[in-house]
């Protein structure tokens, strides 16, 4: 992101003249949005599996992941134990017989997340529910002695939020 | 597939672009793919809807507000920036569908029963815009994936272009098992004339999902499995590699598509 260079003004200055949402108060902030706006769609992703690397203790690697496909849209993290990829692909499978079981049920409600505990790992899952983003799922692969659980789901959910933006 | 065929890539061509950097368009008669840097900005084929359809047709962005987008920043090669700047989509949200529709198209674009002759166009850039590229090498494993999967669902590629029939047992009440929503609403469209391409386009999802759905739909006995012997998804005809030079061909090749399928 800090490789992209500052917009022009002028470009700045019409895409707010053409803002439909034309904000009366017109203060900084809402004025810089658009244009902060247009760096982050590079990375936007990425800096979300970064953020949830950094900041969440005990990680080990961390996935987003669309899940009809079994596609990873990005990993970051996991190394040689741990291929990302494949365990994104494979819990696809998790996934998709939970919500099934879930329908078949009845059950009117939606899965906030998965938990799966190892004997040294956590693998948490967690699917996405914001417009646009149904059938994709987080999946985040922790430390059991380091991590902190509680404090991870949370975690997760603000990074879930962030990729909303 | 021998490990080996796994492994190789499935265009020489679009690698030794890679390796120049190129910028511009590969098309080939399944479809185009956008590269910059020799990176694959964006990919489009007649049998994956495009981004406008993923957008618009789950109902995320009315068509005209796709339509201001393309007509305010189409030109300036814009159109997903003008939508963020405008807070039609979140920019994450963008990223996502952007990848998506590149990675469904792509997959039939590099599908190994591709004929004819490559080209290339230097220059060319897509009008949706193009906000960070993927590798060649990694388009071109997503696909290898996408197809062993499919292999791994059930092993009868020729669904993959054949019109959709339900079987008498999906069609019978009560003989039929549980259907994930999704799954269901397939099945709802299969009228023995819509191809899978077709399904998902008026779905609104990927190709790629109604092909992993057919799968599994013919997996359960749902879905007729084509007989005889293995032909290779539908090709574009012959006067397409005439109108290759033309930039706007992929469009013109949707809207046949599109008038097609009226």
């Amino acid at each position: 992101m800090t490789d992209q260079p500052p917009r022009p003004r002028a470009g700045r200055a019409r895409s707010r003249a053409q803002d439909p949402a034309g904000d009366r108060t017109a203060n900084q902030t809402t004025q810089q949005t658009p244009a902060k706006g247009s760096t982050k769609i590079m990375a936007n992703t990425e800096t979300a599996l970064k953020d949830a690397m950094t900041s969440i203790e005990g990680v080990i690697g961390v996935a987003l992941v669309d899940y009809t496909s079994g596609m990873a849209l990005g990993t970051l993290g996991g190394g040689k134990d741990l291929d990302l990829s494949v365990a994104a692909a494979g819990n696809t499978d998790v996934v998709r017989a939970k919500a099934r079981t879930m329908e078949l049920l009845g059950l009117k409600d939606e899965i906030e997340d998965i938990l799966i505990t190892l004997g040294g790992q956590y693998h948490l899952i967690r699917l996405l529910h914001g417009r646009g983003k149904s059938g994709l799922f987080l999946y985040l692969a922790l430390d059991r002695g380091r991590a902190n659980l509680a404090m991870a789901r949370h975690q997760l959910k603000s990074i879930e939020n962030d990729l909303e933006v | 597939m021998s490990q080996a065929a796994a492994h190789s890539p499935v265009s020489p061509m679009l690698s030794r672009l890679a390796q120049e950097r190129a910028t511009g368009v590969l098309i080939r008669d399944t479809g185009t793919l956008y590269l910059a840097d020799g990176e694959v900005v964006h990919a489009e084929s007649p049998a994956a809807p495009g981004i406008e359809v993923l957008l618009t047709a789950g109902g995320r962005l009315s068509p005209e507000a796709f339509q201001e987008a393309v007509a305010a920043a189409g030109a300036e090669c814009a159109t997903g920036r003008w939508l963020v700047e405008h807070r039609r989509l979140a920019a994450g949200e963008l990223e996502i569908s952007r990848l998506g529709a590149l990675h469904d198209a792509a997959y039939f674009v590099l599908s190994p029963g591709a004929g004819g002759q490559s080209r290339f166009r230097h220059g060319v850039r897509h009008w949706f815009g193009s906000p960070g590229g993927v590798p060649v090498a990694a388009v071109e494993g997503e696909a290898r994936r996408r197809r062993l999967l499919l292999e791994s669902l059930w092993p009868h590629p020729r669904l993959d272009a054949a019109p959709v029939t339900a079987a008498r047992t999906a069609l019978r009440p009560g003989a039929r098992p549980f259907l994930p929503r999704r799954q269901a609403a397939l099945l709802g469209l299969a009228d023995g004339v819509r191809t899978p391409s077709a399904i998902a386009a008026l779905l609104g999802r990927p190709a790629f999902h109604a092909l992993v759905d057919v799968r599994r739909l013919a997996a359960l006995g749902l879905v007729e499995t084509p007989r005889g012997s293995a032909r290779t998804p539908g090709r574009a005809p012959a006067w397409f590699q005439n109108i290759g030079d033309d930039p706007d061909a992929a469009l013109l090749r949707r809207l046949r598509v599109a008038l097609e399928r009226l």
